[in-house]
């Protein structure tokens, strides 16, 4: 049987992939420069 | 098999190469310079923070097999494919407690061995070591073929050059650096990839309309749209147990649970989880683009690399380069430092010379990152399968150390017996299901094998474990 995902579906998930990918590398930014400026580094 | 359609000439492979090699090794030479004792090489002084702890674990989970498998299965099983290798990113969700109890029971550990040696004894810790090590081993060798594939596909750079530089790289600044030049690398790996994957993401999504993809695909191969395809969802299922499997058992997770200073590790974990799940989408729906684009795919582990390449051209090759570059190095210096950490501190330390001194260890350690490094280059060297072959032999038996672990972290009715058996007993039949069944089948099985028996003991045999015997280092 074949039930098939629909195109909105499709759209949003790869969407929202790519949009979230963009926004973890800003957070690692903003994460880095936190620890920079605590002397949390390591 | 040499690849006759490499997009980028030799020579800018070569430059590409040199420069990478060149980068990562004089960075793990200058964060080597703050490894002074076995702490520092081996869990980069256990002080590690927020930022390259989510770094390091999300960097390392990324490998070549994300970066090439994920548009494989994507190709292969659709968007269940897709969806079922982000699943994977369970594995480090789930760590997290356990990073938190790791780092409370074990303050000063070293290896996942550790854990399972005061946790079950000698019997299991032994059982545990071949599983892991040949994990580790497993996992090594796939990136290594992968290093070599992908710079003969990308830039026409012989297979076994390719390789032999990839891993000699790996070798040296892990060599150099110990923990501290892989976590650090991984920090800059890991942006690398984020970056490289939305700019190859977003350069696919300028070049074709979604809706396109959407038609192309429900006209030419409906099944990839399919929400009840049967080895999909299965696909989903055992890259889950898989995933956690990988994670839970191997010492490349451990040893990162012990490095984050204290209250890091489960925040870590659980934002490397999120920054690692929509990659895969990202990186499997390019090779969903290939029928609207009209492009032929001959080989399904390189639908990534072609797609790249084919849709953003010669810029987009040298982004591919580099990003399948980092995602290669980010695992293979981890699996270095990791693997030579448990055959040092499990089988060097505790089993060969108990008595010798730090000092003794530490001039130990640059041999055993070699000779793995060696013997990896020696296995890889005839390219033997596909990169999911080899891959996915290692799950059953992981999947088989999922429980034993989880159990014997929380439990302390969990005893030696239960985890000797259950991973046993998961690992046979998880093979019998690989061989006979499927791939897809093979951690399903063992996992379900591995639970039912790890608790049927704990209830059959109770134990009172006492927690403080995990605190070794405190007696």
């Amino acid at each position: 049987m074949q039930v098939p995902f629909s195109p909105g579906f499709f759209q949003v998930i790869i969407q929202i992939s790519i949009g979230m990918s963009f926004c973890c590398a800003i957070a690692l930014l903003v994460m880095l420069f936190a620890d920079l400026k605590n002397s949390k580094l390591w | 098999m040499e690849h006759q359609s490499e997009i980028l000439s030799p020579q800018t492979g070569f430059i590409l190469l040199g420069i990478l090699a060149l980068f990562w090794i004089t960075l793990g030479i200058y964060w080597g310079r703050k490894a002074k004792n076995m702490d520092g090489f081996m869990l980069a002084g256990r002080n590690v923070g927020l930022a390259f702890g989510t770094a390091t674990a999300m960097a390392t989970w990324v490998t070549s097999n994300t970066t090439m498998l994920a548009p494989q299965f994507a190709l292969q099983l659709g968007v269940w494919g897709m969806i079922a290798y982000s699943t994977a990113a369970f594995g480090l969700f789930l760590f997290a407690p356990l990073a938190k109890r790791i780092k409370q029971l074990m303050p000063k550990g070293y290896t996942s061995g550790d854990f399972i040696r005061l946790r079950y004894g000698h019997k299991v810790w032994y059982l545990f070591l071949v599983i892991s090590i040949f994990y580790g081993f497993t996992w090594l060798v796939s990136m290594g073929m992968a290093g070599g594939i992908l710079m003969n596909a990308l830039a026409g750079i012989p297979y076994q050059v390719g390789m032999s530089a990839i891993l000699l790289i790996c070798v040296l600044y892990t060599l150099f650096g110990g923990l501290y030049a892989v976590i650090g690398t991984d920090y800059i790996q890991s942006l690398i990839i984020i970056i490289g994957i939305v700019v190859l993401g977003y350069g696919v999504l300028s070049s074709v309309d979604i809706s396109e993809v959407y038609t192309s695909l429900q006209e030419e191969k409906p099944m990839l749209l399919n929400m009840l395809l049967p080895a999909a969802l299965m696909a989903v299922f055992n890259n889950l147990l898989f995933g956690i499997g990988e994670v839970f058992h191997s010492n490349v997770w451990w040893s990162r649970a012990f490095a984050m200073r204290q209250n890091i590790g489960q925040k870590a974990y659980l934002l490397s989880g999120l920054f690692w799940f929509p990659i895969p989408i990202a990186a499997g729906f390019i090779a969903l683009t290939s029928g609207a684009l009209g492009i032929n795919v001959s080989s399904p582990d390189m639908v990534g690399p072609l797609m790249a390449s084919q849709v953003l051209g010669k810029a987009g090759s040298i982004v591919v380069f580099i990003v399948f570059f980092c995602s290669l190095a980010s695992s293979i210096d981890s699996l270095l430092a990791a693997t030579s950490d448990l055959i040092v501190e499990d089988i060097y330390k505790k089993m060969i010379n108990p008595a010798a001194s730090e000092k003794l260890v530490r001039r130990v350690s640059p041999y055993i990152i070699v000779g793995l490094g060696f013997l990896g280059w020696l296995v890889c060297l005839p390219r033997i399968g596909t990169l999911a072959t080899v891959l996915f032999f290692a799950g059953p038996m992981v999947a088989s150390t999922i429980y034993p672990i989880v159990m014997g972290l929380f439990w302390k009715s969990a005893n030696a017996k239960g985890a000797f058996w259950a991973m046993i007993a998961g690992s046979l039949l998880g093979l019998w299901a690989y061989f006979t069944l499927g791939w897809y089948t093979a951690s399903l099985v063992s996992a379900g094998v591995s639970i039912t028996v790890t608790y049927a003991f704990s209830k059959i045999q109770p134990t009172e474990f006492q927690w403080e015997k995990l605190n070794e280092l405190k007696k």
